[in-house]
């Protein structure tokens, strides 16, 4: 039997990151009684150990809610969580189309931030109902009159209204439930038309395939029904369907306006992609929802086992949580210096350490990462065009047209007195004015077209630095523009060392050189040897340094027969090799590797 | 005081006929370790465990360890077997009066069987010795001082808060040689904060001069949480750099060994017969047992240590005859490790089947680390025995780190 659509309220939480999102939805979940508060264990939503560690949602997810107000009806409040960082924005903007309405945390010391605003317009392109709600009222220097003000002038949205809480201490979270009930509209559709289902996630479970997430928005699905999923063209009998309370829960079937799962013995999550519209395959929908994209990978690492006996474990690990999380890529590659390994692709330099993290801790291995590109394009001399995601695979110089990166639109939001030196940080970054704008409470957003590859360099750490961290940043991709770009190759004791070869711009490219040699120096242990390490433009050696042999590693004394305590120094020092890859005769640390993205352009 | 540098070296003296192989093949024979927790005053760069002399508690100490000694000295894994070697160490032993340090020696000899010529070894400091106390020592039945010289440049023994000047450690040497001692070691540092190569080429002069029977050698090693490493970390301290400190080990090597001593340990030098007993034991991976507050034991595949602080100790051996704290179980691929990386001291090395199995390879050419290390002079191949090459000695930890 279908749900009253009255009855329902599917919502989101957006916020900046660290601004209580998730501490916010525990809260929720408590007072609605989906966990009795002794079963929680904080933030419930994040569920891998990784997420609750960094204090990010990675994957979102969708939990149903009763809700009984004092003598009146009961309503199903489905509440879906959306990752937090820019990296993931694309799941954001999917969570938020499944949703009515979401409520906006604005953190009350920090404000408005540049995510929030990001976060914000994504919720207003899909015309949700937006609820102010101002958290961590509790802080001792909570500002809730400037907050207010923010809202308003920054965010164009009526702070009157605003719900004052704190997550933490638990005050407020009646007034923001009662304000999803009465303030964000039902659902609307019929239960009766061809069924019209959002996939906005998907996960997988070893025993019954992947688990599709959806939204309804027309129709019903109910197990035996054959699906059809629109973007990806595969069809599927579905064996169950059900709700997240948080646990799974199976249920007879699920209506229009709905949230829940559905399990239809689906091997891969290539099938079930994030955006798609699910349909019935005997009575299609007419048309699917507008907005599904393919996710495509931005930034590009080599990722190689330091024991190459890991090779094939890592191949099944990564084959393993690519079932969980397609919008990473990988394929096999060779390098000189590492051996085998693989080229992974990731949707940002967050995505790109969750996936290593997860691969060493879920599978035991233990991997060197090559610094992060991007990818180039490279138009060939004889009119052919190449993408490059390593380095290392550059046509020569001779072969080469011209050579294309990535640019992203920038929006910084930042107090106006750091206006300098961040102008300052986007041109030495090369980056493009677009606009800058002031807002209440001199604040200023401002506007840069950037290189993608100088984000993901060093330009998040460079900013935070520049503005004592007050400064937050959002990027989306714009276009491939033409860029001055050459290689430069690394040299340990005059073997070029694939794995370290980087793309910088020309007019940087010797002092880049000059400091990464610099850089390797200090990152490189001394070794049984002199260690000489050279930075070359194509075969033109253009800078030197070198690491002095070790001269003295020796334990004077035994420690009077403590011979446990001079096992155990051996062994730190043991364990302070294993992080490091064999190339010739010369030990690099996994350091070493990313210092690329150390290296700072004065 | 006579604190420590020179623990390393508790040995007595194997002397005359040194085989480095019997011992491993007399499974009966066993070293023991008696600490003494006690010093005059603290230098700079002491992290052992030694506290300063407390007479009342010192006499309850000395009761904990007869009571040990008796304890232990029934248990089954020590009946029947014999005592190669004892070594008192500290802390400063010498800072007890003689007939108390011959009371635990005595208690030992009636406790435990001691092999003919096992030899006795005390750590004395300079300024804690005189005639008649050296001389009841030696009929007490003590045979090889161990003393803690470092240097002999008043300023740098001042400098890391030794209690004794170079003119004490010369007179002191002069007594043991009258009271009949004439198995002597000392113990010499370089790397001293201050030192220059002068300084350390008087030192070694000096003690070729006085002709010591052995001596040991350390270059300075700032531990954690000793007052010289605080010193260091808030600035510069004048140690010399490494590459001099390279320099005064090479100069050490070339005068000792020219005057006639044999460099047979990383660290360690002796004239023909002189070599250190007890530190073989430790070096061949042989079994020993530590007596006394925080003493380290090797016996039947398993480490254990016993309580450091002096009063708890003494509270564990009143209350159940043992005082262990803690201790571990040595896993097969552990011992070998172990054995790799104490025999790899000796610069006799091991013997090449020891070696392989060490590394679990069945031939050498298995192992690219040791085949490298060969090829490239850190390590040689002597007489069918696996030893670290000249070039290799002040690297030995990284060679062994590297190996294992």
């Amino acid at each position: 039997m279908a749900i009253n659509l009255q009855q329902i309220r599917n919502f989101s939480i957006i916020a900046h990151i660290d601004h209580g999102k998730s501490t916010l939805a525990d809260r929720i979940l408590e007072a609605t009684g989906a966990l009795a508060p002794r079963e929680m264990e904080a933030q419930v939503l994040d569920r891998m150990d990784l997420e609750r560690e960094r204090g990010i949602t990675i994957k979102a997810k969708a939990v149903r809610l009763h809700y009984k107000r004092q003598g009146a009806q009961e309503y199903i409040l489905n509440l879906i969580d959306t990752p937090g960082h820019v990296d993931f924005s694309y799941e954001v903007s999917r969570s938020l189309s499944a949703c009515e309405g979401a409520l906006l945390v604005v953190d009350a010391v920090q404000g408005v931030e540049a995510q929030t605003l990001a976060n914000v317009h994504l919720a207003m392109e899909h015309d949700l109902a937006i609820i102010p709600v101002i958290n961590k009222i509790d802080l001792p220097n909570a500002d809730i009159a400037r907050v207010k003000a923010q809202i308003e002038e920054t965010l164009a949205i009526d702070a009157s209204e605003a719900i004052l809480c704190s997550a933490k201490q638990g005050i407020g979270t009646e007034e923001v439930i009662e304000a999803v009930v009465k303030r964000i509209p039902p659902p609307k559709g019929s239960a009766h038309a061809p069924l019209k289902a959002l996939i906005f996630d998907s996960s997988f479970d070893p025993y019954q395939g992947v688990i599709v997430y959806v939204r309804l928005y027309e129709g019903q699905v109910r197990p035996g029904m054959r699906i059809l999923l629109m973007g990806t063209g595969a069809a599927f009998e579905v064996l169950q369907v059900g709700v997240f309370v948080p646990q799974m829960r199976p249920a007879d079937l699920l209506s229009a306006g709905e949230v829940g799962y559905i399990i239809a013995g689906i091997k891969d999550v290539r099938y079930t992609r994030v955006g798609d519209t699910m349909t019935a395959e005997d009575r299609p929908t007419a048309e699917p929802l507008p907005g599904f994209k393919e996710v495509r990978p931005m930034v590009f690492a080599g990722l190689y086992p330091i024991e190459s006996e890991q090779y094939l474990e890592f191949k099944e690990a990564l084959e393993k949580l690519q079932l969980n999380d397609f919008s990473f890529s990988f394929e096999p590659e060779t390098s000189v210096a590492l051996g085998f390994g693989f080229r992974c692709g990731f949707l940002g330099l967050l995505h790109m350490e969750i996936i290593q993290e997860r691969l060493e801790r879920e599978f035991d291995l233990t991997l060197i990462t090559t610094a992060p590109t991007v990818v180039y394009r490279v138009v060939k001399r004889d009119g052919t065009v190449v993408e490059v995601d390593n380095p290392s695979d550059l046509p020569t110089s001779q072969a080469i047209e011209r050579i294309e990166e990535p640019y992203i639109k920038a929006s910084i939001m930042a107090p106006g007195e750091y206006v300098g030196p961040i102008f300052a940080l986007c041109q030495e970054k090369r980056g493009i004015q677009r606009g800058v704008e002031y807002m209440e409470g001199g604040r200023i957003v401002i506007t840069y077209d950037l290189p993608l590859n100088e984000i993901v360099m060093d330009f998040y750490d460079r900013l935070k630095s520049a503005t004592r961290g007050y400064a937050s940043l959002d990027y989306e991709f714009v276009d491939y523009r033409e860029g001055h770009l050459v290689k430069l190759d690394i040299l340990v004791n005059n073997e070029q060392v694939d794995a370290l070869s980087c793309i910088v711009p020309k007019e940087q490219s010797y002092l880049r050189g000059r400091m990464l040699v610099e850089r390797m120096r200090e990152l490189i242990p001394r070794q049984l040897f002199e260690v000489v390490i050279q930075a070359a433009l194509g075969g033109k050696v253009i800078a030197r340094d070198s690491v002095r042999p070790l001269r003295k590693n020796v334990t004077a004394k035994c420690y009077g027969g403590d011979i446990t305590r001079k096992r155990k120094l051996l062994e730190r020092q043991k364990e302070g090799k294993r992080r490091m890859k064999q190339v010739g005769r010369v030990e690099i640390p996994q350091e070493a590797f990313m210092a690329v993205l150390k290296v700072r352009t004065p | 005081m006579n604190t420590m540098s020179n623990v390393e070296c508790r040995m007595s003296n194997w002397n005359l006929s040194f085989d480095p192989q019997s011992a491993i093949h007399n499974p009966q024979s066993f070293g023991l370790y008696i600490h003494i927790p006690y010093c005059l005053s603290r230098c700079h760069y002491c992290d052992f465990n030694s506290y300063r002399l407390d007479s009342d508690q010192a006499e309850q100490y000395l009761q904990a360890l007869a009571r040990e000694i008796t304890v232990r000295a029934s248990s089954d894994a020590i009946r029947h077997r014999r005592v190669c070697s004892v070594f008192f160490g500290g802390g400063t032993p010498s800072i007890l009066l003689a007939p108390q340090l011959n009371g635990v020696l005595d208690r030992c000899r009636a406790a435990f069987t001691f092999e003919t010529g096992a030899e006795v070894t005390l750590e004395v400091n300079p300024g804690t010795v005189d005639l008649p106390k050296l001389q009841a020592l030696m009929e007490g039945g003590v045979t090889r001082l161990s003393v803690g010289v470092q240097a002999v440049q008043d300023r740098l023994l001042q400098r890391i808060g030794r209690a004794h000047t170079a003119h004490e450690a010369e007179r002191a040497f002069r007594l043991m040689r009258e009271a009949g001692f004439s198995n002597i070691n000392l113990d010499l540092m370089f790397g001293l904060p201050g030192q220059s190569v002068d300084d350390w080429a008087e030192t070694l002069d000096w003690a070729i001069r006085v002709g010591p029977e052995h001596l040991s050698v350390y270059g300075l090693i700032l531990e954690e949480g000793t007052p010289l490493d605080r010193e260091r970390r808030n600035g510069d301290i004048g140690l010399p750099d490494e590459e001099t400190e390279a320099a005064m080990y090479r100069m050490a090597k070339d005068r000792l060994r020219e005057a006639g001593f044999e460099h047979y340990e990383i660290s360690n030098f002796a004239r023909p017969g002189f070599r250190c007993r007890h530190n073989l034991v430790y070096w061949q991976h042989q079994e020993y047992l530590g007596i006394g507050a925080g003493a380290h034991s090797f016996l039947a595949g398993r480490r254990f240590s016993n309580e450091l602080l002096p009063a708890r100790y003494v509270s564990a051996i009143a209350g159940r005859g043992t005082a262990v704290a803690c201790g571990e179980e040595l896993s097969d691929e552990m011992l070998r490790a172990e054995r790799l990386m104490l025999g790899l001291r000796l610069l006799d090395g091991l013997e090449l089947q020891t070696f392989k199995n060490a590394l679990g390879v069945d031939d050498l050419a298995a192992s690219d680390r040791a085949t490298r290390l060969l090829d490239d002079g850190f390590l040689r191949l002597q007489d069918g025995r696996v030893q670290i090459a000249e070039r290799g000695l002040l690297v030995a930890n990284e060679l062994i780190v590297q190996l294992l």
